[in-house]
């Protein structure tokens, strides 16, 4: 590789990589190892969920119960679909359609917000019900008999530890798309340069599988276990 | 650059699987299929979530170096998962023969999180 070949090479090219190719892949990879490092931030929480639901199973069920199933489901539904509106951007950036890119951008933008002010929601419902654990914490109703408060406050624990976590990655994905898209907007990416689209869609999607997983695990648990 | 351009139509019937998995997995919970119920539960995010990485992640076309990093992140969690299951999902299933005073190991001890002192 000598300077004078990267002469005419893309603008977007920095000088340590030998053409757009390697960059683009450089970047890829290195997105995917810090979201192997995610897996493991949030897998530590799953894991300490998993030994407390296998010793408290119906302290555990009794707090997925005053979950709101439907409210759960349909965020579910709001992340899926933003999923889909990300994967369709980097489509539009790969074929270089920067109207469409950008609206796709603002509509991901416009979904995780939704999922946000759903979530805050039930955050203010859970807290309006004592749900918050600490010292105002109390259960006014239970449907199992005989269940140890302090033990399904331990499930509100986990819930809000996880769920609120997940909510500052949406935060943060949110405040990444808001720039993408004004840059997607003046045109910043090309079908030979939509890194940033790609690698930004790549901690979405990472963090829509994380509410794949909590929503089953915090809002499904069956009554009879 | 040489990238997998996936059509838009495969997103599409990507996203249509993942809403019937949706449907599936909240139906799923209102029966009582007993311990199943959480393995069926599980199962069902697996799959969405191997449909996510591979589609919509573009994992099923990228590099093998960043298939191997995809795959890294998982392995270690099932490695830590293993080893910590291995100790708490175990204790208790054996009487230790106790040289002194009551045998150690019950259910009771792993309990931490006894009643509030009084105030």
């Amino acid at each position: 590789m000598t300077v004078s070949s990267h002469r005419h090479a893309h603008p977007r090219l920095q000088h340590h990589f030998d053409d757009m190719e390697q960059q683009y892949q450089s970047a890829v990879l290195g997105m995917w190892i810090f979201l192997a490092t995610e897996v493991l931030f949030f897998g530590a929480l799953f894991l300490g969920y998993s030994v407390y639901r296998f010793w408290y199973p119906v302290e555990f069920a009794e707090g997925s119960h005053h979950m709101d199933v439907p409210l759960g489901t349909v965020n579910t539904a709001v992340l899926l679909v933003s999923s889909l509106t990300v994967a369709l951007s980097v489509h539009a950036a790969q074929v270089g359609k920067r109207k469409r890119l950008t609206m796709l951008l603002l509509a991901t933008i416009v979904l995780g917000l939704t999922f946000l002010g759903i979530k805050a929601y039930e955050y203010i419902d859970h807290i309006n019900h004592d749900l918050f654990p600490g010292p105002g914490f109390a259960l006014h109703e239970t449907y199992h008999e005989g269940v140890d408060p302090h033990k399904v406050e331990l499930f509100y624990c986990f819930y809000f530890g996880m769920t609120g976590l997940h909510a500052l990655h949406m935060v943060i994905g949110v405040g990444i798309f808001a720039v993408i898209a004004a840059r997607a907007w003046r045109g910043d990416y090309t079908p030979e340069y939509y890194t940033h689209v790609e690698i930004s869609g790549l901690y979405w999607h990472f963090v829509d599988i994380v509410w794949v997983f909590l929503f089953p695990l915090l809002y499904l648990i069956h009554p009879d276990l | 650059m040489s990238q997998h351009v996936i059509p838009p139509k495969t997103y599409y019937i990507i996203f249509a699987v993942l809403l019937v998995l949706l449907v599936l997995t909240v139906v799923a919970a209102e029966f009582d299929f007993g311990a199943a119920n959480l393995i069926i539960a599980m199962a069902i995010a697996g799959a969405k979530a191997v449909l996510i990485v591979l589609y919509f992640m573009h994992i099923r076309y990228s590099l093998p170096i960043v298939q191997i990093a995809a795959v890294t992140g998982v392995l270690w969690l099932v490695i830590a998962g293993t080893f910590t299951m291995a100790d708490y999902l175990t204790r208790g299933w054996i009487e230790l023969p106790a040289d002194e005073g009551p045998a150690p190991v019950q259910p009771e001890r792993v309990d931490r999180i006894g009643p509030r002192p009084p105030m």
